[in-house]
């Protein structure tokens, strides 16, 4: 009987090492891989993050613009629509206050001869056969057959502010 | 706003013999010395006043119509005073950043407007001897109108579109926008016959320019007296050329919609009892157009122009309608809207094709805008007009039987659509980019194709090399 052959105590440890340093060095590669697709990753996604923290930012501040430049424009028409009525306002205070003076001219001397000017001026209109008749509001009224001149108080001071022109802008440019 | 009789002269005599009401007329009788379109104010018994045109007159009987209607009177209360003469109104500066209705009176709240000057609403003509031609351009920041249908000082323009079209916002979007590069500029808008959502967005979108001083806004709505829509064209014109002529500005006059206007002239000549023309149009129709469109221009010795933008609609998009057709006769050029176009959603639909401004070479080119605007215009108009061709064969033989340079015009005109021609409604464009606009689209074709271009600047814009 032949004895055995004496070998390496463990015959597959060679290639148990091999497979390890094998499996090892896989393992490196494939944890360097992990980590520079970790990295990478990582980067991408911060990339991305500050892109959006760009356009966030960007509209943000055109949604900024946008606002602010509709206040502004809101806030320019409420002046504009504010200044018109003042000034209607103060027009409409400048016709009473006309309206007031031109009443106070039957408390004054002049009167009567005022009211024959504004006879005068009915004749003048109508005819020699109009009926004069003095308002109860002050001035006269002439009437003929289908006319009528009207030179009360209220119908003089009108028909003057009506043609009192730019002078009247006055009241706001001073 | 008033008429003729004077301070001194004698009391005006008011008339208070109304026979008759019917509908917006008053029939007075006993008149003397009364003329047609004679301004007319009525005074109710309440003191109330309103105004009206004197219509007709015959033998001593007057028919006026009342602009504000003749609701609530009591003929036998009623107080009829002639002027004397048609409407006149205050002018100057006064209009500008103000929003009255057709005849001038306030719709902002404010009080009547004030002139140093008056004048009348009726007008006249530039006397044609007199005439400068048109010249420089007017900026409206739509880059189809600047680069490839320019608007120039003096120059009448009229948009033609259809019911459905964005006509009005194109239109309050030249108002808004439109400049004359640091010359002092003015608009006055004219808005006939608008609905009252239409109006409220008109004054919403013009609000700021008015009140920037800027622009001058007249609001004749839908349910206003027909009578006040044939005032506010011509009350616009004469706000526009005494800033204008004495002011020293350059005045755009944009007017919408003349199609409204006609037929508020249509149902005045009705009740004038005048013999109809087409379409039931008055005869003098066409002379009624000039004696409008022919107040814009530029005058011999005087600073400033006047520049109209008349909008029309064409009832059921008919180009022979009488209102496209006649106002085409009297203008310089047009700018169409297609609904084709509009459908594809581009705003605005210019249908570049179709519209043409007749006077472009004296306000567009060397000195006026950009050395290479009228090359470049020309170039995208043919190209445009080639890619119609290339569709048209390629519908007959399909696109795999066209020419590469063929196929190429095919590829160009939805990037035309999106690049040049889309730009939405609050986007002004400055000259420059409407026309860099332009040089993308045509760079999409073989450089071979652009012969109406310099070689040299089309070699500069392909390889980047100085021309």
């Amino acid at each position: 009987m032949t004895p055995a052959a004496t070998g390496p105590a463990d015959p597959l440890a060679p290639v148990r090492a091999a497979l390890l340093r094998a499996a090892e060095e896989d393992a490196g590669r494939l944890v360097a891989a992990a980590r520079h697709d970790a990295g990478a990753t990582l980067a991408k996604a911060r990339a991305a993050a500050a892109a959006t923290l760009r356009e966030a930012r960007r509209h943000g501040a055109e949604d900024g613009a946008r606002a602010a430049a509709a206040g502004v424009a809101e806030a320019r028409r409420t002046a504009r629509a504010r200044l018109l009525e003042a000034q209607a306002d103060a027009y409409q205070e400048l016709r009473r206050q006309v309206l007031v003076r031109v009443r106070r001219y039957r408390r004054e001397a002049c009167a009567p001869e005022v009211r024959e000017r504004l006879a005068r001026q009915v004749y003048r209109a109508l005819g020699p056969g109009a009926a004069v008749a003095a308002h109860p509001a002050g001035g006269v009224t002439g009437t003929a057959p289908g006319r009528r001149v009207d030179l009360t108080p209220e119908a003089l001071a009108a028909r003057v502010l009506d043609r009192a022109g730019p002078g009247v802008e006055e009241l706001w440019r001073s | 706003m008033s008429g003729a009789n004077g301070p001194d002269g004698p009391p005006p005599v008011t008339y208070t013999s109304v026979r008759e009401l019917r509908g917006p007329l008053a029939v007075v009788t006993g008149v003397q010395g009364v003329g047609w379109d004679e301004f007319a104010t009525l005074t109710l018994a309440s003191g109330e006043r309103r105004y009206g045109v004197v219509l007709e007159v015959r033998d001593d009987i007057a028919v006026v119509e009342v602009l504000e209607g003749t609701g609530g009177m009591d003929p036998a209360r009623l107080r009829v005073a002639f002027a004397g003469s048609p409407l006149t109104v205050p002018v100057g500066e006064g209009w500008l950043g103000r929003t009255c209705d057709g005849r001038g009176a306030p719709r902002d709240g404010g009080p009547p407007v004030f002139g140093r000057e008056s004048a009348p609403v009726e007008g006249a003509a530039i006397n044609p001897v007199r005439r400068r031609p048109p010249g420089e351009p007017v900026l409206t920041g739509i880059a189809a109108v600047d680069a490839l249908t320019t608007l120039v000082r003096g120059q009448k323009l009229p948009v033609f579109s259809a019911a459905g079209l964005p006509h009005l916002e194109l239109a309050v979007q030249i108002a808004a926008q439109a400049t004359t590069a640091g010359e002092r500029f003015s608009v006055v808008f004219a808005g006939m016959g608008l609905t009252h959502a239409d109006a409220f967005a008109v004054r919403d979108a013009l609000e700021e320019r008015a009140a920037a001083g800027e622009l001058c806004l007249l609001l004749n709505t839908a349910d206003d007296p027909v009578i006040e829509r044939l005032l506010t064209p011509r009350l616009a014109l004469t706000v526009a050329e005494h800033l204008a002529f004495d002011g020293g500005r350059h005045v755009l006059v944009v007017m919408t919609d003349m199609t409204s206007y006609a037929e508020a002239l249509r149902e005045v000549s009705a009740a004038r009892g005048e013999v109809p023309a087409r379409r039931a149009y008055p005869g003098y129709l066409y002379s009624d157009l000039a004696s409008l469109y022919e107040r814009c221009g530029r005058i011999a010795g005087r600073p400033g122009s006047v520049t109209v933008v008349p909008v029309l609609t064409m009832p059921a998009g008919d180009l022979t309608h009488p209102v496209p057709d006649l106002t085409g006769y009297i203008t310089e050029g047009q700018i169409v809207l297609s609904p084709e176009i509009h459908a594809a959603g581009v705003y605005p639909p210019v249908d570049a094709l179709s519209s043409l401004s007749r006077l472009m070479r004296r306000g567009a080119g060397p000195g006026r805008t950009r050395p290479d605007h009228l090359d470049v215009a020309a170039q995208l108009t043919a190209a445009l007009a080639r890619a119609r061709q290339a569709a048209e064969l390629a519908a007959l033989a399909g696109e795999t039987a066209l020419s590469p340079a063929d196929r190429s015009y095919l590829a160009l005109y939805p990037v035309y659509l999106r690049d040049f021609l889309d730009q939405g409604r609050d986007r002004t464009l400055t000259l420059d980019e409407s026309l860099e606009r332009a040089w993308r689209v045509l760079l999409t074709l073989p450089p071979g194709e652009l012969g109406m271009l310099p070689a040299a600047v089309v070699r500069a814009r392909t390889t980047g090399a100085a021309p």
